[in-house]
């Protein structure tokens, strides 16, 4: 697990390094077309912010939901541990289907 | 059905109900999407508002507030009728349930009748689809909701249909439970873009 868990990392890592000279780029088009003094630079901004913030907004409802009603849910029982062929040797007896 | 078969289907461990049903997911997915467009449209409204100067533009005609709240007051009064009909559905009441989905249905056709009213008049004032963004997003966000209450108010019609010739009891609500989540969704809506569209 722990192999799993580095290897994110240095991916995540590998993966910010090169962007770090592309966050001052923007549209194209939005970007040669309003002036700084503009009163629709305002309005493209405040647009852009809101339509970025939706998906998050959706995402922390739906999920916020799930959650709770996965709480308010009660007990479940747990599904039996299937054991896996480099796992057989931890499996305790009786803790799942053996494949042979 | 076969011995091993039937050996295997007494065999098969109870699976429990999950915590969230499928319809449950799907209804969710519908509500997403529709929320994700309606963002959609009210981000080219805010790119519109605030870039304008003056708000109506001239010449344009203001909209009608003082019928518009009180078209609201009638949309949100049918919470309760929705609210009342699950409930009575939940406690085997099936006239209360199918009484109540219809009044529901009832209130949702008043305000998109006022709302038509109301629109009629505006074109007669020279506001309409061709006015510029003005009239252009005024009726395409009004429009989609109206458009969507319209929708409601036949998924209440089928529900109420369906709670009178016993599909919904008090073991089995989902279609009135779908119907009233959906309901939720558009009340909902209308109490965002009441206050964006009509007062800011």
């Amino acid at each position: 697990m722990s192999h799993v868990v580095a290897s994110f990392v240095v991916a995540i890592a590998a993966s910010l390094l090169p962007a770090t000279r592309a966050f001052a780029q923007g549209c194209a088009m939005c970007g040669n077309s309003l002036a700084p003094n503009d009163p629709a630079t305002g309005a493209m901004n405040a647009s852009i912010v809101f339509l970025l913030l939706m998906p998050y907004a959706l995402l922390a409802t739906v999920g916020g939901w799930l959650y709770l009603r996965y709480r308010h849910s009660g007990p479940r029982p747990r599904g039996s541990v299937i054991a896996l062929p480099w796992t057989r040797a931890a499996a305790r007896p009786g803790s799942g289907p053996q494949e042979d | 059905m076969s011995a091993p078969a039937a050996a295997m289907a007494t065999r098969r461990p109870e699976i429990p109900a999950p915590f969230v049903s499928n319809t449950q997911l799907a209804m969710a997915a519908v509500i997403v999407a529709e929320v994700m467009m309606f963002a959609g449209l009210v981000g080219a409204y805010l790119l519109f508002r605030l870039q304008a100067a003056v708000w109506p533009p001239a010449g344009m005609p203001r909209l009608p507030l003082g019928i518009t709240a009180v078209n609201t007051v009638v949309l949100v009064a049918s919470v309760p009728a929705i609210r009342g009909a699950l409930h009575a559905a939940r406690a085997g009441d099936r006239e209360g349930a199918a009484r109540g989905a219809a009044l529901a249905a009832v209130l949702g056709s008043l305000f998109v009748l006022i709302q038509g009213v109301e629109w009629l008049r505006l074109v007669s004032h020279g506001l309409s689809l061709g006015s510029g963004v003005y009239g252009g997003s005024f009726y395409v966000l009004i429009g989609c909701h109206a458009l969507h209450v319209l929708v409601a108010i036949a998924f209440l019609l089928v529900v109420a249909a369906l709670v009178r010739r016993g599909g919904v009891d008090s073991r089995r609500q989902t279609p009135l439970e779908m119907c009233t989540t959906y309901w939720y969704f558009v009340v909902g809506l209308w109490l965002v873009l009441f206050p964006l569209v009509y007062l800011y």
